[in-house]
Order: structure tokens, then sequence, then C-alpha cells
């Protein structure tokens, strides 16, 4: 191996060295401590390799039952831990690679000719009073880090593995086994003609409709309301406030199963009153028109308190010297919400609007727990006049048992939800703030 | 000095302003007071559209006590106890959490909270098949403690950017200065921000309350036997079989559930509106 106390590391060599075993290319500038402790890792990591997690990892890979683990979704979820491990270990790498290269070049800074005395100190990021060690962050972070890594990361990759295998009725542990696939799931639902697509777009094209429609409604309401509360000289506001706030007090679940007793076709109030009226009844959850109406109009009642609570804030952040300058201008009322209010209100709320979009065309209880999906459609694959995407799925997945089908569909759902909001955070400059903390 | 003409628009306005108001109030409250109605009606009467029941009665309230088919104390019982469990855990394990991404800049910092972020988007479906599979594997389908970590999990994104939000919010210099005094990076920590962030961590932890109180989905996946239903679970089952026979009881349920929770709602209404429109608006 090269000399090191004496000689100048070469950044690029310790860089190699490094790549090629953990801690050599620190050991070769001189780092005994850090060189040894990585090699020491690389060690543990080799010889893990090759004894717990040499049967997770040929199991990740073949889904075939080995030794102690028959069930495909014991296999497939230790194979995805032990597959973390590997990618652990390979950031540790790169991070140790590049640790390497750093402190090569740090080491022949300051061993350059007429420079002399003790080598300075590594820059620290954690420096500062409320620094502490660099670990620090990561013991206080832990337990909600590790609960998450169990609870959330581990079970959505889980959740995104079955869509690349076959897991449905006759492939379904404990008895049966599944494989992978590659992307049969994906073909299925997106080739042209089929009527899995057929299907697909039909609830795509409702899933949209609803969650923009069911948030412009929401949000209109919630801005009417905001703005008659904000009304000069109103008397009894608070009163009002209050009683316009219940629909968010009240636990969604318990409001929708009221408004299925609302909307129940025969015993319902408002079929009854209806009826009272001389009016023929309204098939609410029996015709696919009335069904969606109904969800949008249990989707209102519930969603507008909150939006009219975010608009009033926004409302309150508008300084009044705007309203007064529109009103020496001469602007009338409309024009100064037309031209001044609205526009304001629209750039400080647009954000979380979209976001809003977004949440909604995943609210899955609404649609569960009032239609079920329902009314049925003829030749379809399970899916319901009202169903989501996301309630499609649960029943594809529980009453349908197609797992596999129902992963896929749910990939999609996450990449379309994902790219929205990804361009609305970029848009709202979520992302460059954190970055700027930094 | 306004014009007749403007004094007129302007009683116009008021006039359509209560109109909106009362129309929007009145819409609000039917189905409340309609629910509210029906626990009173007879049981096996007929729903009716009317608010003032006929013949009130107390009979479905004592029925939701005493009949064992539907066990409301004991559903009360067992939500209140997952709710209360799952927000003390997750605020609990998010709190220094919180305070590491607000107060330490540290390697993945960024990249785990747009992780967070991220993770949110995931429909939750995804991960019920992996949950469900990990919960039966490790003994805990059909337990509350299953029920628990799930609604724990499902709370640290969440709660982690709220409580962050807010410890940004407040200054450093406090923490520096009790530092530079002597205490340790903890006892800044515990005895200079977090009483500073009582309010948020009220919030956080009636958010995390109020979600599980009345979930549905995840409790219907976890929990099989009657005798652990959730208040969700029972009132369901309440409104799928029989509709006309178990609504008047139906009702009395949902009354005793949705009091409480209206109750900490309103009372703490200025707190949880604020936790959760801030950073809607800046």
């Amino acid at each position: 191996m090269a000399q090191p106390s004496s000689g100048h590391p070469i950044p690029a060599l310790a860089g190699v060295l490094s790549a090629l075993l953990a801690g050599m290319g620190q050991l070769y500038s001189g780092q005994r401590k850090r060189g040894v402790i990585n090699l020491l890792i690389e060690a543990v990591f080799i010889l893990a390799l090759f004894t717990v997690l040499r049967g997770p990892l040929r199991g990740l890979v073949t889904l075939m039952p080995t030794g102690r683990f028959v069930d495909s979704r014991h296999i497939l979820l230790v194979g995805i831990l032990a597959g973390f491990v590997v990618l652990a270990y390979a950031w540790f790498h790169v991070a140790n690679i590049a640790d390497a290269v750093r402190s090569a070049s740090r080491v022949r800074a300051a061993r350059r000719p007429g420079k002399t005395g003790p080598l300075l100190p590594m820059p620290r990021r954690h420096s500062g009073v409320l620094g502490g060690t660099p670990l620090t962050p990561y013991l206080y972070s832990a337990p909600a880090l590790i609960s998450a890594f169990f609870i959330i990361i581990v079970p959505l990759v889980f959740g995104v593995s079955l869509a690349f295998t076959n897991y449905n009725l006759y492939h379904c542990p404990p008895a049966g086994r599944f494989d992978w696939v590659g992307l049969t799931n994906f073909a299925k639902l997106l080739k042209p003609g089929s009527t899995w697509k057929s299907q697909l777009d039909m609830v795509l094209t409702w899933n949209v409709t609803y969650a923009v429609l069911g948030t412009v409604l929401a949000f209109s309401a919630g801005m009417g309301l905001a703005l008659a509360l904000q009304a000069r000289g109103l008397r009894f506001r608070s009163v009002f406030r209050m009683i316009l706030m219940l629909p968010w007090a009240v636990p969604a679940t318990v409001s929708i199963m009221v408004f299925f007793g609302l909307f129940n076709t025969t015993f319902g109030p408002i079929n009854m009153l209806l009826r009272s009226l001389g009016l023929s009844a309204v098939p609410w959850f029996q015709d696919r028109f009335w069904a969606r109406i109904s969800v949008l109009i249990a989707h209102v009642w519930i969603a507008t308190p909150f939006n009219m609570s975010i608009i009033s804030a926004a409302l309150q952040s508008i300084p009044d010297e705007v309203y007064e300058a529109a009103r020496v201008d001469g602007a009338s009322r409309w024009q100064t919400f037309s031209k001044m209010t609205f526009p304001l209100l629209m750039s400080v709320v647009a954000p979380i609007f979209v976001l809003m979009i977004a949440g909604n065309f995943n609210n899955f209880g609404i649609i569960y727990l009032l239609t079920s999906g329902g009314p049925a459609v003829a030749g379809s694959k399970g899916a319901g006049a009202t169903d989501i995407l996301m309630t499609w799925v649960y029943n594809l997945g529980f009453q349908q048992l197609q797992w596999s089908t129902a992963s896929a569909l749910a990939v999609l759902v996450f990449i379309f939800v994902v790219i929205f909001s990804m361009i609305n955070f970029r848009l709202s400059g979520v992302l460059s703030q954190l970055k700027q903390e930094e | 000095m306004a014009k007749p003409s403007k004094r007129r628009g302007r009683a116009l306005e008021m006039i359509i302003v209560y109109l909106v108001l009362g129309v929007a109030c009145a819409i609000v409250l039917y189905p409340l007071l309609w629910v509210a109605s029906c626990s009173f009606r007879a049981s096996a009467g007929l729903v009716s559209s009317s608010l003032i029941p006929s013949n009130p009665t107390m009979a479905n309230y004592r029925r939701i006590f005493t009949d064992p088919n539907v066990n409301f104390g004991r559903w009360f019982f067992n939500t209140v106890k997952i709710s209360a469990l799952s927000s003390v855990v997750a605020l609990a394990i998010t709190t220094p959490a919180a305070y590491a991404f607000s107060r330490m800049r540290f390697s993945g910092r960024r990249q785990l909270l747009i992780g967070f972020m991220i993770s949110q988007m995931f429909p939750g479906f995804m991960a019920i098949v992996a949950l469900y599979t990990l919960l039966g594997w490790i003994g805990l389908i059909d337990s509350h403690l299953g029920l628990i970590v799930l609604y724990t999990g499902g709370a640290i994104p969440f709660s982690i950017w709220l409580l962050k939000g807010y410890f940004d919010s407040v200054p450093k210099a406090m923490e520096e200065s009790a530092m530079i005094d002597g205490a340790t990076k903890l006892q800044a920590f515990t005895k200079v921000l977090l009483p500073l962030a009582r309010p948020i961590l009220y919030v956080v932890g009636l958010i995390n309350f109020i979600g599980p109180y009345a979930e549905y989905i995840l409790a219907q996946v976890v929990i099989t036997s009657g005798s652990k239903w959730t208040v969700a679970m029972g009132m369901r089952s309440l409104t799928v079989s029989q509709f006309a026979t178990e609504w008047p009881v139906f009702s009395a349920t949902s009354v005793l559930t949705t009091i409480p929770i209206v109750i900490i709602f309103l009372s703490a209404e200025k707190y949880i509106v604020s936790g959760l429109t801030q950073g809607a608006v800046k």
C-alpha cells in the first residue's frame, strides 16, 4: 500500500482504494481510526451477505419457498428487509468513497510545503450551540424514523412489489404461492380496447370529475360563506361561524352514515319531503347520475367549513389599505372583489387548492361508506358508477382477491398524484424553501 | 355622506348576507337535528322528515347500554382507549424528531422531509396488504395494539411537518441563551422549547385523537371479533343491517359519539384551525 504519513496522498487514488474496500482510502491518507471502522463495517456486511442475508435475498429474486419461509408474502417481506440492508450498505459505501477523497485532499492541503502544524479540523455542519454531535439529530428522530420505516416505508414497498406479481385468487398464500410477472398487470390495465382499459377510463373520468368538481364546489361555498361572515356590521357573527363549523367538528364517518340515511330511497327524509310536495322520489343510490350527485352533496357539506376557515384567514391577511385604495379610486364592490380580493385570495390559497384536489382524488371514505361504489354497471370488472380508483382498488383486493391488479392500479394512482403534487410544490416553492433552510 | 341609493344598496347587501348565512346554517343543521330527533323516536317506527318526534322516548339510549348486541359502552371504551394511546405515542415519538428537523442540520434531512411528504401521497390501500401480513405474522391481527401501531405510524409524517413548522416559528435565541447558561441540549429542548410550543402540542395531540376516533377502514381490516369493535364499526353494522328498524338506535349512538368530539373541537377550534391551515396561508 502507498505510504501515508509523510507523503502527499492522491485524492483520486484514495477514492479508488475506498471503492475497492471500504476504509482503505482513509488508511492510505493516514486516518487509521476511521479506516479501521469502515473496514470492519464492510467485513461484517460481507459476512452477513453470505449468511443471514443470503436466503432472504435469493427469496426476493425467486420468491421460491426456502427453508424457514414458505408463505410467498413472508418471503417477499423478508426479502424487502434484506434489500433495505443492502441499500443502506450501498449508501454507506458511497459516503465512504466521498469521505476518502475529501480527507485525502485535506491532508494534502495541510501538508503543502511551508505549511506545518496540526491538521485543520473537519468542517462541521453540526457546529453551533444547538448542534451537538453528528449523531444527535438521528438519536432524536430515531423512534419516529424507525416506526415510519416499518409502518409506512416497508408496507408501501411491499404494496408496490405486489403490482409486479400474480398474487390473486389462484395464487393465494398460504395455500398457493405467487411469482414475479413483470409488467403484465400494467399491460393488462392499459391495453387499448380491453375491458380493463374501458373500466379504467370510466372510473378515472368520474374520479377526476369528482375531485375537481367537489373541490371547486366546496371552495366556492366556503368562499361565499367567508365573504358573508366578513360583512361589516354583521350581528351574531360568532354564532353563525360556530354553526357553520359544525360539519368539520362532527366526525366524517358519522356524517357520511347520516347522509346514507338522509338519502335512503324508501325511508329517507329527503325523498319523504319530495313525496309530500307531490314530486316523485329520487333514486339516490340506484341511479348513476343521482348517486354521483349524492356523493357531491355529502362532500360539499363536509368539506365546506375547512375551505371557509382557510379563506377567512386569507381574507384577513389582505391589508385594509387595499380596500381603501380601491374605494378611493371609485371601484364598485364587484370590481373590488373581481379585480382585487379574488386575485389576491387565489395567490394565497392556490397551493392548498391544488393540494385539496389531489387529496379528494383519493377521498376513499365518503364513497365507500355512502354508495360503496354503486350502483353496479353492466359488464364491469367490479367497478360501479360512483367508484373512484381507490374504492375500485379496494374491492378488487378485498372482495375479488385480485391483489396484483389492485396494486398495479394503486401504483398508477400514486404516480398520478405525485406528478400533480410535485408540480404544485414546485409552483408554491415548498421545496426551495427547504433548500434555503440548509 | 352616503347617498340614499348607496344606503339602499347596503341594506340589500345585508339582507343577502343574512339570507346566505341563514340558508347555510339550515343546511348544516338539518342533518344533525334530524339524527338527534331520530334518536328519540320509537324503534321500528318509520323514519320521518319532521324534526320533532311524535312520541319522544329514551328507549334507544337505554337499549344501547343494555342490549348485548349493541354494546355501545364497550365500543366507546375501545375507541377512546385506541385513540388516546395512538395520539400520545405519536406525539411522544414525533416531537423530538420534529425538534431535530427544525433545529439541526444533518445529511438526509431534506430527503427525509420530502420523503414524509411523498409517503402521504401513496394510496393507503397499498400499505394495507403488507400491514395485514405483518400484523398477522407478529400476532397483532384482531388486537387493539395492532390498530394503535397503525394509527401511530400513519400520524408520523403529518405530525412531524406540523410540529416542525411551529418550532421553526419559535426564535432560537431562547434555547441558545439557556445553553450558554449551561443547560444541556436536552434541557433546552424540554425546558425551553416545549413549554413555548404547548399550543401546537395540544393541536397535534387532538388531531391525532380525532383522526382514529371515528376511523373505519383500517379498523375493519384489523379487528374482527365483536367485543373489540370500535364505535365506527358498531355504527356501520347498524346502518348496513336492517336500515329502517335499527336507524333510531344508530342515531342514538351517533349522537353520543359526536357530542364529545364536537365539544373538544369547538373548545380548541382556534388552535386546531390555525394549526391545520398554518402553512396554507402565509
